[in-house]
């Protein structure tokens, strides 16, 4: 169980980033987080992930938790070996290296009965196609293939739960589908939580079983993901929808107002 | 012909040298992306210690190896904890002035304790009488090199492909925040790599110093590995090793050949015409990595 209380980030010991920022994600379950660019969801993955301490970022206020362990401010490598692994934005992968050692110099022995070699074997099976791949040069692999690789690293860290961001980023849409059930049957058959960051707003309330919305660096809603998809904001802002048949106008008022009470 | 073929083979076993000296900044580059122009100087100062070991207290060699050892993990280890850990996430550029500012520092360092003296005799290691093979007169020293640095080349290949440590320093080369985000702790990367470089290091000031003695300008031989680097390809450790010989060789016959014409010097000029066509030419050199990027 993952748990963001109270949370605030600072950039550069000046630029508030998060502020009263919180969150969870219960045991079993997936959980994703909304928002437009720049409300901040990067910035509370890497709040968890440890990854704010090298770009200048700290958290001041509140504390974050994963199973009962207070992992506040840790290094990436402190969080990773309990269980905390980050996929990072925009598929960052060892170029130079080939698929095969991408995943090898990932793996984390956080066990006692961890085996390198059985974990290798298993995100083979849940990605066939990485296994013809294996001795290429992972630069050279289309985005798809990429992003698989990104995620067969998470895996390779043993982890108890996964942070996601953007997975889709780039990918057609049959690709992001494919993505997709991958991540859904990390998490049936790996037992493996996710938190996950989308743009693509209807895929991931889909999937997940709750969902925050963040907006200048604050949730402003969250609710079952079922509840949300029917929430009249939501509809209209993250999934495209609005009243069919009646106009859009510059002049129509509710719209601004509903806008306003969320920047509250 | 007698004197071509000596030639040659004094170019190639000098060349290695070059290569044992290039591999130091290699290793550096190929694990951190690090351009360590402090290398030349780290050399100068290893030799120092194994010196005043030997020498000034006259320990015995079997007891200056673990001492020079030692020396070189404090050193690697001071590198990383005091220079590079606060640059880690700052842009690679910063860490390259960064190791400019080191190898000024360290020259300093070692003007303080020894500069008393034009050169410092290390006792003879390896027999300073060449070896005549065909009618040639070689080095022993030299030929010790090219074997090490033979040596050397099979060790890091293999513990680049292979190991984990090996994979994590070019995973951390490659993006150092990605490997941070898989777990991989970067500051023993980077701590681990500097040692390496240092043993690399001192071991070829050490040969060095046992040729010409060792001197505080003798960090000048960084500067000649360049060319070797370059031509290799940057973080390739195999390039280095075909390198070093190819510009010893070119160094050693322009010096023969066209040293009559010109007047002398040509030696000196050789390698680094030979660097400015590769830069021109072939930027990546000969086995380096080309650039990914998907468009």
């Amino acid at each position: 169980m993952l748990k963001v209380n109270n949370i605030e980030v600072v950039y550069n010991e000046v630029i508030l980033v998060l502020r009263g920022v919180f969150l969870e994600v219960p045991d079993g379950k997936i959980v994703t987080l909304l928002g437009a660019n720049g409300a901040g969801k990067s910035t509370l993955l890497k709040a968890v992930s440890g990854m704010l301490n090298t770009e200048l970022g700290e958290v001041t206020d509140g504390f974050i938790e994963f199973n009962g362990m207070n992992i506040t401010n840790c290094t990436p490598e402190e969080i990773v070996r309990k269980g905390v692994v980050q996929v990072l934005e925009g598929r960052r992968l060892f170029d130079y290296l080939t698929v095969e050692q991408n995943l090898k110099v990932s793996a984390r022995a956080r066990k006692g009965n961890y085996s390198a070699k059985k974990k290798l074997e298993l995100v083979y099976e849940l990605f066939p196609r990485m296994k013809r791949l294996r001795k290429n040069i992972s630069g050279y692999c289309s985005g798809g293939e990429q992003q698989m690789v990104v995620i067969g690293r998470a895996l390779m860290g043993d982890p108890d739960i996964m942070l996601l961001d953007e997975p889709s980023i780039g990918l057609s849409p049959l690709v992001t589908e494919e993505i997709f059930e991958v991540i859904k049957s990390i998490h049936r058959e790996e037992k493996i939580d996710i938190l996950l960051v989308e743009q693509n707003a209807t895929m991931a309330l889909d999937m997940a079983d709750y969902g925050y919305i963040m907006e200048n660096g604050r949730i402003v809603l969250d609710g079952k993901a079922a509840t949300l998809k029917e929430n009249e904001d939501i509809k209209e802002f993250y999934l495209g929808l609005s009243q069919v048949g009646e106009k859009k106008s510059y002049r129509d008022v509710k719209h601004y107002k509903r806008r306003k009470r969320w920047l509250g | 012909m007698m004197i071509f073929l000596e030639t040659v083979i004094t170019g190639i076993v000098v060349g290695s040298l070059y290569s044992l000296v290039a591999l130091g900044i290699v290793i550096i580059y190929k694990s951190t992306h690090v351009f360590n122009f402090a290398h030349g100087e780290i050399l100068m100062l290893g030799s120092f210690v194994a010196w005043t070991s030997l020498v000034h207290f006259g320990i015995p060699i079997w007891l200056t190896v673990p001492i020079v050892l030692a020396f070189a993990i404090l050193l690697g280890t001071a590198i990383e904890y005091l220079l590079m850990r606060p640059m880690v996430g700052q842009p690679i550029l910063s860490m390259i002035i960064v190791t400019l500012g080191l190898g000024a520092f360290l020259t300093g360092a070692g003007n303080l304790w020894w500069g008393k003296e034009d050169y410092y005799l290390l006792p003879e290691i390896i027999s300073r009488e060449p070896i005549t093979f065909a009618a040639m007169n070689l080095s022993r020293q030299h030929i010790v090199a090219f074997c090490l640095s033979l040596l050397f080349f099979a060790v890091f290949t293999l513990f680049f492909r292979y190991t984990k440590w090996g994979l994590e320093m070019q995973a951390v080369a490659n993006d150092h925040q990605a490997a941070r985000s898989t777990g991989i702790s970067t500051k023993l990367v980077f701590a681990l790599s500097w040692i390496i470089a240092t043993i690399v290091a001192i071991a070829a000031g050490v040969l060095l110093g046992s040729m010409n003695g060792v001197t505080l300008d003798m960090s000048v031989i960084a500067i000649k590995a360049f060319p070797v680097i370059i031509l290799g390809g940057l973080e390739s450790i195999s390039g280095v090793l075909i390198a070093g010989p190819l510009v010893g060789v070119l160094e050693y016959l322009a010096g023969r050949y066209l040293d009559p014409y010109v007047g002398g010097g040509a030696m000196d000029v050789a390698p680094f015409v030979i660097l400015i066509l590769i830069l021109v030419i072939r930027p990546y050199g000969l086995f380096g990595l080309k650039r990914i990027e998907r468009i």
